[in-house]
């Protein structure tokens, strides 16, 4: 188990310095959600492309803030999923973002969600 | 002939962006010699210029009308002598033309009461388009609208003269919502400010007036005729703030599958809402609520957050930690 504080000295990243650094992250095999992005496990059908997770980490979505998926050297690899970026991971990897801390999942195959909006005849995707 | 790669063409769709939101004084003598060349291929004299250091009222009698149906059979001459495939075409479309016209930069912010359709003359997308596609001889003229948007100004010909509006001096902006795309918006104050001091207003892309960044108010909200301007005005002053205050009804409300809150959907005057509230704790120990407008059948509370991940209600339910 692995806390907030040692995420950023870990990976660099930094959080907003109210976020309690001492909470340690829950690693989960559910469906989870860090603000206006979802991760759900899945079976992926078909896909090849797969690449590993780079060692400064994987941006699965970028908007107003990033969320960014950082993982141990060779225990992840990534391609694109139905809606947006999927993963494969064999240990423990953590999805960091400054506003919502981080979220850890456990070994298995997820794919992600951008959350959205509905707009007058169609939907839109969250700012976040 | 080469053909630039993926990077090409997103250095070329950057490149474009940074012209239009650039706050450099515009190279004026460059301006006019490009918008010279212009004049002369519509079978004009070279105007005067008349520099302006904001957007002002543009008088009647301008000649947009002549000039733009002259771009069109340009662009229509250059797309006709393309001779590139298919799938590159495509591809500077996905790479460069949509973002940046899917982009809301500040040139959308200036009016003309005249002839609205000017102001896409002066959006950069064609240009970035035909900048990734290889030249055409014997069309006149790209080269010219290139040089004008490059030397900066937006510019409105009449017959003896041309105003020129000089760039902004600050222009803000957040990411917009496709990939690539970049939207003027400021939540405390204009998004673009003009070299004289004037100022205009932007929410997430939407020219909006001043009092829906400087005084959201349900009031004001309320007699606001353009839903455009509502929502943004209600998206400033946040959702659960405008549905305190307002008698908005009230659908249903259920536990978050995802974390110790409740989901709340309600039904206002122009959209069903669901109101969230955020895992994280924010600064001040509170935990941020936040709305979501849902598609108009949204019925129950759980149904409508599992749309806003696209997925289905049970798996939502299946939620075990939403910060």
């Amino acid at each position: 188990m692995i806390t907030l504080d040692a995420l950023s000295a870990r990976t660099g990243r930094t959080f907003d310095d109210h976020l309690d650094r001492s909470l340690t992250i829950p690693v989960l095999d559910g469906i989870q959600a860090q603000g206006d992005l979802l991760v759900m496990p899945a079976v992926l059908l078909g896909a090849s492309d797969w690449r590993p997770v780079p060692p400064e980490g994987l941006v699965l979505l970028d908007g107003v803030h990033p969320h960014v998926l950082v993982a141990d050297p060779g225990t992840c690899r990534w391609t694109d999923g139905p809606d947006g970026p999927a993963f494969a991971a064999t240990a423990p990897v953590y999805l960091l973002h400054p506003e919502h801390g981080a979220t850890g999942f456990a070994p298995g195959h997820y794919v992600t969600h951008r959350q959205r909006e509905w707009r007058e005849t169609d939907w839109s995707p969250v700012f976040d | 002939m080469s053909v630039p790669t993926r990077r090409d063409a997103a250095s070329i769709r950057e490149e474009w962006l940074r012209v239009a939101l650039s706050t450099e004084p515009a190279d004026r003598p460059e301006a006019e010699a490009a918008i010279a060349g212009l004049y002369r291929l519509n079978g004009l004299p070279p105007p005067g210029f008349h520099w302006v250091s904001s957007p002002p009222e543009f008088p009647p009698g301008a000649l947009t009308r002549l000039f733009d149906a002259r771009r069109r059979s340009m662009t229509r001459d250059l797309r006709a002598g393309l001779a590139v495939t298919w799938k590159r075409r495509e591809q500077v479309l996905r790479l460069v033309r949509w973002p940046l016209a899917g982009s809301r930069l500040p040139f959308r912010l200036v009016v003309y009461d005249h002839d609205p359709e000017w102001r896409d003359v002066h959006d950069v997308s064609w240009l970035a388009e035909f900048d990734c596609l290889p030249w055409v001889p014997g069309v006149e003229g790209i080269d010219l609208w290139e040089r004008a948007a490059r030397a900066g100004g937006w510019w409105v010909p009449y017959r003896d003269v041309c105003v020129v509006v000089d760039r902004p001096r600050v222009v803000h902006t957040q990411p917009g919502p496709a990939d690539g795309q970049v939207v003027v918006h400021r939540e405390d104050g204009p998004a673009v400010v003009y070299r004289d001091g004037s100022g205009a207003y932007a929410w997430r892309g939407t020219a909006v007036p001043p009092w829906v960044i400087e005084r959201p108010a349900a009031d004001r909200i309320a007699a606001e005729p353009e839903p455009e301007i509502r929502l943004a005005a209600i998206q400033h002053m946040g959702w659960p703030e405008y549905l305190d205050q307002t008698a908005a009804r009230l659908i249903g409300a259920a536990p978050d599958p995802g974390n110790d809150a409740e989901l709340r959907l309600y039904d206002t005057r122009d959209h069903r809402v669901l109101v969230v509230v955020n895992g994280t704790v924010e600064r001040d120990g509170t935990r941020r609520r936040y709305g979501l407008v849902v598609p108009d059948d949204s019925a129950d509370p759980v149904e409508a957050a599992a749309w806003t991940y696209g997925i289905t209600a049970p798996l939502y339910k299946q939620l075990v930690r939403r910060t």
